[in-house]
């Protein structure tokens, strides 16, 4: 890699456009694969995120890039980052597995599993608008099934 | 470009509605890809995955593919199923982990974690990781307490998929086998375990990338040889008071890729570094009491000539109290960091710390980072000079940019030491000062401070308040 700043035009779902110093872009696994393989030509495509996540995704990028930043300033913006609503929490996640960020990805599969516990089964359902499909029947047989957890 | 087409068609499509939707009421959660839940529900213990279960047929799904098993004795009584702990509870944990393999589809393995104290027996334990290495298992992560010296299971050592492997034992005799074994391991983690081989290494474990040993005794064993050419981390750690174990063992690390080596424990008999001609962090932390000090110093003394490539260099009280001891009054010191560029010290304000903190600035010419931890200052003489301004210190000259004095208790020697660097350190261009936690915060102070003359214009100064770590991370700290 040269040692002067390179610039990566990233092309969200949208059509919106990101310039971005590729030092920082290439934290994602997806973009410095096809960098190392010399697959860039002017505009990256990220066909799976749209402008607003991919907003969110590059504040994440460059406040982990800063220089000299102490790592107690960096839990408090990780902190402050991950309390969304879950729909922008949800497009993170697959941003960070489309880019392929896993330091971002584990975060945010961190903050699912805080809203998750200490939850009865009913209150997640209720969390996450998950639809109860099985039949009372089928209900009854896995509770019995797996009596373990349910005593 | 491959890797992007593969990636999207590896993403359902559904997923696209509900990026872009903003309503509520959607189910977003359970539309995640597998891999993607198998991860969020990794953070979890397997009880907690079951008892999921029952949320959808999705969710039923996803636990019977679950690759990352973690059994806890202690949550397995958890506080929201209340079960009270009575001796049949022991038969019924080990019903629920046999229950949980006849249930599970029986897929490659991601990770598997078991903490049993001492309520099990060899055998089972035995059962189980032989049932986890044949799902191919990756990561395997083992914390009990085993009656008598615990043999690692064949199976562990030939397993071919395994890559990290953490044994806790609670001062239990671990035995390695003696043959071949380990093609792929990466990172071997052991806690709380009496070795009982000497030869860590060198053809057990070919392909080993990190070695952490904490709170480990040596038993019987005069010498712990790491010889290595696949080994690029090591930790020794110990903070539990086993002086006994490490007085009478040798420690040899000879590993030509080595990058980072902490030391964190009592002083062993003897420590030998050799050919570390990658090395780029050294932490040393002994944690002995005074009297070893000269002890200590030869150690140090030892080490340092052979990590001279490091540009990361931490060392603690009790190593620049023994360096003091070997060097004082000593203008030549053995080596010169040409590489060092981060030099972190715990001192004390006072004439034997800033002595060597002196000696190792001057023969640092690259030096770009400073960091002083001071505890306890005894200040100095007033005769005693801090520098003798006829001899050049490169670093401060050319190179030093950033200072940080933590545990500023406002004394007068640490005044001067500020008023050393800020007149001396020509290039800096931050110098933090970080309070320490019980002082009160005087604005005055970093008044007079700012106002010191300054050998650099750019510098910035700041002060700082304390702010507390975990106590996790304050263990990191020391080392």
């Amino acid at each position: 890699m040269s040692s002067s700043t390179k610039f990566l035009t990233l092309k969200t779902c949208d059509d919106k456009k990101f310039v971005l110093d590729e030092a920082i872009a290439v934290r994602s696994q997806t973009i410095k694969n096809m960098v190392e393989d010399d697959c860039v030509s002017n505009v990256i495509p990220l066909p799976n995120v749209d402008s607003k996540t991919m907003t969110k995704v590059i504040e994440y990028w460059k406040k982990h890039s800063e220089e000299g930043i102490s790592k107690d300033m960096l839990m408090d913006f990780d902190k402050a980052f991950v309390k969304v609503h879950h729909s922008i929490l949800h497009a993170l996640i697959l941003a960070a597995n489309f880019l392929n960020d896993k330091e971002m990805l584990d975060m945010m599969c961190q903050e699912v599993v805080d809203r998750i516990k200490g939850k009865t089964p009913e209150e997640i359902r209720k969390e996450f608008d998950i639809k109860n499909d099985f039949t009372p029947e089928e209900e009854e047989e896995i509770r019995k099934e797996n009596a373990w957890a349910f005593e | 470009m491959n890797d992007l087409m593969q990636k999207s068609l590896k993403t359902p499509n559904f997923l696209a509605v509900f990026i872009n939707s903003t309503s509520e009421g959607i189910d977003r959660i359970s539309y995640l890809p597998d891999d993607i839940l198998h991860n969020i529900l990794s953070y979890l213990y397997i009880f907690d995955v079951v008892q999921l279960s029952i949320l959808s047929k999705r969710w039923n799904y996803i636990w019977r593919t679950m690759p990352y098993l973690n059994f806890d004795i202690n949550s397995f009584g958890c506080e929201r199923i209340n079960r009270p702990w009575d001796l049949g509870m022991a038969e019924k944990f080990k019903d629920f982990i046999n229950w949980v393999f006849i249930n599970q589809c029986e897929d490659t393995l991601v990770c598997f974690k078991l903490c049993c104290g001492d309520i099990f027996g060899k055998g089972a334990i035995f059962r189980w990781v032989r049932v986890v290495t044949t799902r191919n298992v990756q990561e395997l992560v083992l914390n009990f307490c085993p009656a008598e010296p615990f043999e690692l299971p064949y199976c562990v050592v030939t397993c071919e998929s395994l890559r990290v492997l953490k044994i806790r034992m609670d001062g239990s005799v671990l035995k390695l086998p003696n043959h071949f074994g380990f093609h792929q391991l990466k990172f071997l983690h052991l806690e709380e375990v009496e070795l009982s081989n000497e030869h860590l290494t060198s053809c057990l474990f070919s392909r080993l990338e990190k070695l952490i040993l904490d709170s480990c005794t040596f038993g019987t064993m005069t010498m712990l040889d790491i010889v290595s050419t696949s080994l690029v981390y090591v930790s020794l750690l110990n903070f539990v008071d086993n002086r006994v174990s490490f007085v009478n063992c040798n420690i040899k690390i000879s590993c030509p890729n080595l990058k980072v080596l902490k030391y964190g424990a009592p002083l062993a008999k003897d420590i030998i570094l050799e050919n570390l001609f990658s090395i780029e962090v050294v932490h040393l932390f002994f944690f002995d009491s005074d009297d070893v000090m000269e002890e200590i110093g030869m150690c140090v003394h030892n080490m340092i000539k052979n990590v001279v490539s490091t540009s990361t260099l931490k060392l603690c009280h009790s190593s620049i109290g023994g360096l003091y001891g070997v060097f004082h009054g000593v203008r030549n010191f053995p080596v010169t960091f040409y590489k060092l560029k981060c030099l972190k010290l715990a001192v004390a304000i006072d004439e034997s710390c800033m002595e060597v903190m002196m000696l190792l600035l001057k023969h640092s010419p690259n030096l770009e980072v400073l960091n002083l931890f001071s505890d306890e200052n005894y200040g100095w003489d007033e005769n005693w000079k801090l520098h003798d301004p006829s001899e050049s210190v490169v670093c401060l000259e050319s190179h030093l940019k950033l200072i940080q004095l933590a545990g500023f208790k406002n004394e007068e020697k640490e005044i001067e030491l500020l008023r050393f660097f800020l007149k001396n350190a020509q290039v800096l261009e931050k110098l933090i000062i970080v309070w320490e936690c019980y002082n009160d915060i005087l604005e005055e102070v970093s008044d007079e401070v700012s106002k010191f003359p300054r050998a650099s214009k750019h510098v910035v100064v700041s002060f700082l308040n304390f702010k507390p770590k975990s106590r996790s991370r304050y263990r990191d700290n020391l080392v």
